[in-house]
């Protein structure tokens, strides 16, 4: 199969059993493959209800056909689970060098199931995949562990990817890293590993390459593909993800004091200039990217010693505005630490200024908090913060599942000060000044999330009224099952202006590499299909419309977002419209017809038990 | 005139991206398989190290003396090293004398692969996306 390795490798830790199937090629053809084909999986190899950190949950990890080519940022793999964190439906995307080192090894991926009795890690080495102990490895960050099995392996090559103690203590917002600072970032697929007892995984892939039809038109597309990348004054090269801060600032949708207010007064202490000037010794890029958006930072002395890739616009809101935090050299450490112990910088942050919103109100004093002052911007009380989350210690152990769950602990209302949807906590856009963005948090199926539909693009360039809610329904459900697409072959959104922003974009791309001819209708059908079964899980999990919706704040709290006047997100004048978008019934269930359309027959069943 | 040149790398604008193994092992081998180009990455991830390594034509190529059956030679006028198929018997000698890692047996073919510089127009400098390869005359200028 042109693009793909042809295996998949399931483990069963249960069992302690490692086997290799072939990739089911028909799946391919329907979902492509990463996040998709790993959404199918899921789908059909569990039932309702079961327990994220239970013995029948999965972890799927899977690559794309793009995955390991020429293809800009041919780098990324999917990973889907149940989310300890939402209970629902999650996919959380890795870059660096793990996926196709995957794919060398001979895999398009890994099925984990089961649980095992003893610390464990896999060891892959092509055909040869073990299950390792790992009881020298337990209670080590991820850093150490990387090393240690690079070190026992004697092979500097291998790509690891492992949890730190986050991960191990069931951190519903901890996660996995990878190559030391990159993260399969969201919904606590570090939780999952860690219920699993497995500590890593370690790959490398020495021998395969991956075929393609004709690789030197292929070669000629990614050289126009290069082209288009060329784009003047882009920030992304030049300042990596922190480029985007300016813009939020300015445009008043920069979260600053978690939702508070929608400008930083700070803003140049930990602006790209600013960044570039003190703290980045390099440009880093993933895998076949052109881009480098990757910035190597250090900070030499001092106590904030540290070093991480980053930090990217995300961790600089939420560890940075969002906590009313302008000491820049924290938040890098912060980055470390999140990176060291497994954490998910945006939920951490996010669930960390919730605390502070707590305190600043009285909902929390320094007593409970361990004796930490948790007023705003006290970067070192954040740091001590945590390790302690990631310890599940005192305090921390009130934060480390994330703002939903700390917000039921503490009690006292405070869940109005929690900002998640379906339980992830929110990105670093201020959705009552974007509109299409804020009905994209609400309908997204692993819950708060930027990246599964980017209508935050045309809304900040203004392409697209940014205030209004009229066609947002649509714009939402294109995009939405475009960035599924993207996420199944799976290559980083950031290259997705290489490729346009519609479905036509990436059937070049899709025939060259697969050698199936597609045209844009099959593209987006594509997309459809695999936003669908992933919304049929979380229908199945028994959440529909009542989760489709945002935190109070943003629904009751007008701001001033740089509009005439200050404003809320009008949800409701968009909700139905997506709906009948998606040809959902009120409800926010697919009609029949509609999943037998979308070749999800299967999936009807489902639909009727509810 | 850019037929006499030999590689080398400016570590601050390399990214790792890895595109110039990429690039080698889609020409040489037609297929994506970074593992058997024959410009190699050395990366050091935790510290922000990355330098691709390739033949530098040393002046004694320790790789051609060690050759027991003689398969490796040094072309007269570009000074990259060949490796004759049908002497070669993948003993691998040459890699344990490489000083700097540049030769390697290929996986199936088991026989010495290095790189050839392209024939004096190397691939890997024209693709790279930092221009951190550089390809400057044997000896140093450009």
């Amino acid at each position: 199969m042109y693009g793909y390795a042809g295996k998949v490798l399931r483990v069963d830790l249960s069992r302690e059993q490692a086997s290799v199937e072939d990739l089911d090629a028909k799946a391919a053809e329907k979902f492509l493959g990463g996040r998709g084909y790993a959404a199918k999986v899921l789908y059909e190899e569990t039932s309702k209800g079961f327990d994220p950190l239970g013995n029948d949950s999965l972890l799927v990890f899977m690559t794309g056909p793009a995955t390991g080519t020429l293809v800009p940022t041919g780098n990324r793999t999917a990973l889907v689970f149940k989310s300890p964190l939402t209970g629902g439906f999650a996919h959380s995307t890795v870059g660096g060098h793990f996926g196709p080192e995957l794919k060398f090894a001979g895999y398009d991926g890994i099925v984990v199931r089961g649980r095992s009795s003893r610390p464990v890690y896999l060891w892959i080495n092509d055909e040869r995949a073990e299950i390792r102990d790992a009881k020298d490895l337990w209670g080590k960050n991820t850093f150490e562990t990387e090393l240690k099995i690079r070190k026992e392996s004697n092979d500097n090559e291998m790509r690891v990817a492992s949890i730190g103690k986050a991960g191990e203590s069931l951190c519903a917002i901890a996660n996995v890293t990878v190559d030391f600072y990159r993260s399969f970032g969201r919904g606590g697929a570090g939780a999952v590993m860690g219920s699993k007892a497995l500590k890593a995984m370690a790959i490398k892939g020495a021998r395969r390459g991956i075929e393609v039809p004709d690789i030197e038109a292929l070669s000629k597309h990614v050289q126009e593909l290069y082209r288009k990348l060329q784009i003047p004054g882009w920030t992304l090269p030049k300042y990596g993800t922190p480029g985007m801060l300016l813009t939020a600032n300015s445009q008043k949708v920069l979260p600053t004091r978690n939702f508070q207010r929608t400008s930083f007064e700070e803003i140049e202490k930990i602006g790209p200039e600013q960044i570039k000037k003190e703290l980045v010794k390099k440009d880093k890029a993933c895998y076949a990217c052109p881009v480098y958006c990757g910035k190597f930072s250090v900070v030499e002395e001092g106590p904030y010693k540290s070093q991480a890739e980053g930090p990217e616009f995300e961790t600089l809101y939420a560890l940075g505005s969002c906590c009313g935090n302008s000491n820049l050299e924290a938040v890098l450490k912060a980055n470390m630490l999140s990176d060291m112990h497994g954490l998910d910088t945006m939920s951490l942050g996010v669930t960390i200024s919730f605390a502070m919103e707590c305190y600043e109100r009285g909902l929390l004093n320094q007593g409970d908090m361990d004796g930490l002052d948790l007023s705003w911007g006290n970067a070192d009380a954040m740091l001590t913060l945590i390790d302690r989350i990631a310890d599940k210690k005192g305090f921390g152990g009130v934060l480390a599942d994330g703002v939903r769950k700390a917000a039921e602990r503490i009690g006292k209302n405070s869940s109005a000060y929690a900002m998640h949807v379906k339980g992830m906590e929110l990105p670093g856009y201020d959705p009552r000044g974007l509109q299409g963005t804020g009905l994209g948090y609400a309908t997204s199926n692993r819950g708060a999330c930027h990246s599964s539909h980017y209508v935050l693009t045309p809304e900040l360039s203004g392409k697209v009224n940014r205030f209004e809610t009229q066609g947002k329904g649509a714009l939402a459900k294109e995009l939405q099952d475009l960035m599924a697409v993207l996420d199944s072959l799976v290559i980083c959104k950031f290259v997705r202006y290489a490729f346009g922003m519609t479905a036509e974009g990436y059937t070049e791309t899709i025939r060259l590499v697969t050698g199936r001819p597609v045209d844009s209708a099959e593209v987006a059908t594509i997309g459809e299909r695999i936003f669908n079964i992933e919304r049929m899980f979380n229908l199945r999990e028994g959440m529909g419309r009542a989760e489709d919706t945002l935190p109070r704040r943003f629904l009751e709290e007008p701001a001033d977002v740089g509009a005439s006047e200050p404003q809320v997100v009008r949800l409701d004048e968009m909700l139905d419209d997506y709906y009948v978008n998606r040809g959902y019934d009120k409800q926010g269930r697919p009609t029949k017809e509609r999943l037998k359309q979308l070749g999800l027959e299967y999936a009807v069943k489902d639909l009727e038990a509810d | 005139m850019r037929k006499t040149g030999r590689l080398s790398v400016n570590l601050e604008k390399c990214t790792g991206c890895r595109i110039c193994e990429i690039v080698c092992s889609s020409t040489r081998e037609g297929l994506y398989a970074p593992k058997v180009s024959r410009v190699r990455l050395v990366q050091n991830e935790e510290k922000g190290f990355d330098c691709p390594i390739a033949c530098k034509l040393c002046e004694k190529p320790p790789c051609v003396a060690a050759c027991p059956t003689k398969a490796l030679t040094q072309h007269p006028l570009r000074h990259s090293v060949i490796v004759k198929k049908a002497l070669c018997i993948g003993c691998g000698l040459c890699v344990e004398y490489c000083p700097i890692g540049a030769i390697s047996i290929h996986p199936e073919r088991k026989m010495a692969a290095v790189c050839d510089l392209c024939l004096g127009e190397p691939l890997c400098q024209k693709v790279c996306p930092t221009h951190a390869i550089e390809f400057h005359n044997r000896g140093g200028g450009s």
